[in-house]
């Protein structure tokens, strides 16, 4: 095992961005925890394996990608959508009366983000996702992910355009295309 | 510079990545774009809601399949925002009135929503039965019906929405399917509800003659409050 690293301190340093991974590769909120514990699991078995300690989040980005596959081929298509629907179901019903208007236009536009979301590769929607929830620079995108920060401006870039005319197709309405 | 360029350039503005003189060259060149302002503007919109809608993606559950309302949208809405707001309110209610409208691909699992009754043939005359002519005819929206014939096939029917007063008072009575919390919610913040309640007609076939029905649609409007001031 790699001796020189606090892998308990390492772990919890890098928990909030591996699970934004893991929801972008179609593990529901409610199962994240579960695999987390398996990518640290899984991190501290083949801990031996990390030669350049600098390089832990790709190394631990590449777990739990991993972790997030096996997960997803556990669990059947239509049981995910299920559990999906009954955990939307509870937080619609534990909301304290939110405001109408904002509940309806919220609700929409939640609506049509999701379902772009779901259009594309879970590559591009991981990028993106890590880019605008962890708000990271085009550098740390590439630290944490091991690619180079020229290849994350163009995926970027990519991922963008193609969000953009998911949106669009969802909601010609609102955003012509 | 190709609007290619200028999608990358705004991107990396909104993003913070560029650098202090590109920042200033980009910002100085806005004022002789056309629509200079209004693209960076844009760009930094969309990173701001993508930002707030992407934080609650990754904290909510995936949504259940969406189900597909196949009903033409009334040609008269108002200014854009309202329009989309009378879809999803529409949308709400086409729900609550208990409406099972499926997309194509879900034709060959409705058996279980259908009723067992004797089907009208849509091609069949309509003999002596008062129908509203004119409105029927008009009519530019419409619902589309799936049904299941005496064969087992399934049919499509698409049914004309019509307004109330075109039908018998009898057809037209019935609640609003608007919850009332949210109606009382929205007239708090200075909004009215507007309903337009249109019909799709059906016919039963009983004896010799057709027995007609309707179901309700109702088109709800989100407005802003306009009073006259005295």
């Amino acid at each position: 095992m790699n001796e020189s690293i606090d892998w308990s301190r390492m772990l919890d340093e890098h928990r909030r961005w591996l699970a934004t991974v893991l929801r972008a590769r179609g593990v529901e909120v409610s199962a994240v925890e579960e695999v987390l514990q398996e990518v640290q699991a899984e991190a501290l078995r083949s801990a031996d394996r990390l030669r350049d300690s600098a390089k832990v989040a790709p190394w631990l980005y590449r777990i739990a990608v991993t972790c997030a596959m096996q997960y997803r081929r556990r669990m059947g298509r239509r049981r995910r959508l299920m559990e999906g629907y009954a955990a939307e179901q509870e937080v619609s019903s534990s909301s304290a009366e939110p405001d109408p208007l904002d509940w309806l236009l919220a609700e929409e536009q939640q609506r049509i983000v999701r379902e772009a979301l779901t259009k594309l590769s879970s590559r591009d929607a991981e990028l993106l996702l890590l880019k605008y929830t962890e708000d990271w620079s085009y550098r740390q995108l590439a630290e944490h992910l091991g690619v180079s920060t020229s290849a994350v401006e163009a995926r970027l870039h990519r991922a963008r355009e193609k969000m953009r005319c998911a949106l669009a197709q969802l909601a010609p309405e609102i955003i012509p295309q | 510079m190709s609007p290619l360029d200028d999608n990358v350039l705004f991107d990396r503005l909104a993003d913070g990545e560029l650098a202090d003189d590109e920042r200033h060259e980009l910002l100085s060149s806005l004022d002789g774009r056309t629509d200079g302002w209004r693209q960076c503007a844009l760009a930094l919109l969309e990173a701001q809601t993508w930002r707030k809608e992407f934080k609650t993606f990754i904290q909510q559950e995936a949504p259940p399949t969406v189900v597909q309302v196949e009903a033409a949208m009334p040609s008269r809405l108002p200014a854009r925002p309202v329009r989309w707001l009378a879809l999803a309110a529409s949308t709400l209610l086409a729900f609550g009135l208990g409406w099972r409208l499926h997309p194509q691909s879900e034709v060959g699992d409705i058996s279980n929503h259908i009723a067992t009754t004797t089907v009208p043939s849509v091609d069949r005359e309509l003999p002596d039965l008062e129908l509203p002519a004119d409105e029927f005819s008009d009519t530019r929206d419409a619902v589309t019906l799936v049904v299941r014939d005496t064969q087992g096939r399934n049919q499509r029917v698409r049914l004309p929405l019509m307004d109330a007063s075109a039908l018998g008072d009898q057809w037209t009575q019935a609640s609003s399917a608007v919850p009332a919390e949210l109606r009382v919610g929205l007239q708090n913040r200075g909004f009215d509800v507007h309903r337009e309640r249109r019909y799709a007609p059906l016919f039963f076939e009983q004896d010799k003659g057709l027995v007609p029905m309707v179901v309700p649609v109702d088109d709800t409007y989100v407005v802003p409050v306009s009073r006259p001031v005295y």
